[in-house]
């Protein structure tokens, strides 16, 4: 994971645009806090600027 | 269509075990996420290969989490 | 095995400058085992160079191939008839592996993506260490099956140094004195006499002294 997102530096995406996380399947309410807390954290990073062919889908 | 706000996508790899079960769980309860994210099921997180993570940021997904 | 190790990304895009279709080669053999340059490196390298290409607003188009061994003419001719389309192959075997390209399809230029580093082995789960100079004299069974070229800092061939402390070398406080390791394994073969003898100065001309070094065998060669 440090290796992948070292790379997404390098190319210039940057690494914060991924995150691992370790789960239990009996953390169904942990799970929806954390696709919350992805969603809001790449909304504020912004577009990836690879995705020029595709307008934002909705 | 530049005022249309930013809604990212997400692509979540998650473990047949843990995080797809929690995934379904917090269906089952009914509780609310964002339609942002994606899932692929896959057997065990162990299973991501560095390419494939790659090949979705190069086909323009926004941002990627792996749920083990 | 060849153990090398990648180089940095910036490096290997400098190295492409202005080339429009690249073709990364992977090879199937010692790197791939030392994850440096096989089939899983050749594809993430290649989706990075895209990227980072493509967001540097050079997008180029990078395909990827790799080969079972580099370093044999037999395993790369195959490649011959794709090459035309690139611009530029960039490998990712070892020094030879780029050399034997080269060699082989000189109307093309073949990049390096690799360092070389050393003749080795993976002493645990992602720790390489370097075993063999490639002397061409082999003295392992003078040295308790332990190099002292490869592994004493000063190829020393009568140790240890006054720079061996408590087994440590001098150089390097990570790097094991060899000689320490060498009288430490013929005690418990019980074996010192083996170090008891004063070995006379080692020939060099064997080495890279000696120039480049071939071996022909006569009776393996095809004759005509």
């Amino acid at each position: 994971m440090n290796y992948l997102a070292r790379l997404l530096d390098q190319i210039g995406l940057g690494g914060e645009r991924v995150t691992m996380v370790n789960l239990s399947s009996a953390m169904g309410a942990r799970f929806a806090e954390l696709v919350t807390e992805m969603t809001e954290k790449i909304r504020q990073l912004g577009p990836n600027p690879l995705n020029t062919m595709n307008p934002r889908r909705h | 269509m530049t005022d249309v706000p930013f809604e990212p996508t997400i692509l979540a790899f998650c473990c047949r075990h843990c995080a797809y079960a929690a995934a379904d769980l917090a269906g089952g309860l009914r509780i609310q996420y964002p339609p942002n994210i994606r899932i692929i099921e896959v057997p065990c997180t162990g299973r991501v290969e560095v390419a494939e993570v790659l090949h979705a940021f190069e086909r323009g997904v926004d941002g990627v989490l792996v749920a083990g | 095995m060849i153990v090398g190790e990648q180089k940095p990304l910036t490096e290997i895009m400098e190295q492409l400058g202005e080339a429009r279709k690249v073709l990364v080669v992977g090879c199937g053999t010692c790197v791939t085992v030392c994850f440096a340059g096989g089939e899983k490196e050749v594809a993430i390298l290649a989706s990075a160079l895209r990227m980072k290409s493509r967001l540097e607003n050079h997008p180029m188009e990078v395909d990827e191939v790799t080969v079972q061994r580099q370093c044999e003419w037999e395993y790369i001719d195959p490649l011959r008839e794709r090459l035309q389309e690139y611009d530029v192959i960039l490998s990712l075997a070892c020094g030879i592996g780029v050399q034997a390209m080269n060699e082989r399809f000189p109307e093309f230029i073949t990049l390096p993506g690799l360092n070389t580093t050393f003749l080795g082995l993976p002493e645990e789960q992602g720790v390489w260490e370097e075993r063999c100079q490639a002397c061409g004299d082999c003295i392992l069974d003078l040295t308790a099956g332990i190099c002292p070229i490869a592994r004493c800092s000063k190829q020393l061939l009568n140790g240890p140094c006054g720079g061996s402390q408590r087994g440590v070398c001098e150089v390097d406080k990570n790097i094991p004195c060899a000689w320490q390791l060498i009288w430490e394994r013929a005690v418990r073969l019980g074996r010192e006499e083996w170090l008891l003898e004063i070995q006379p100065p080692k020939n060099w001309s064997t080495s890279r002294d000696g120039g480049p070094r071939k071996i022909i065998r006569e009776d393996l060669k095809l004759t005509t």
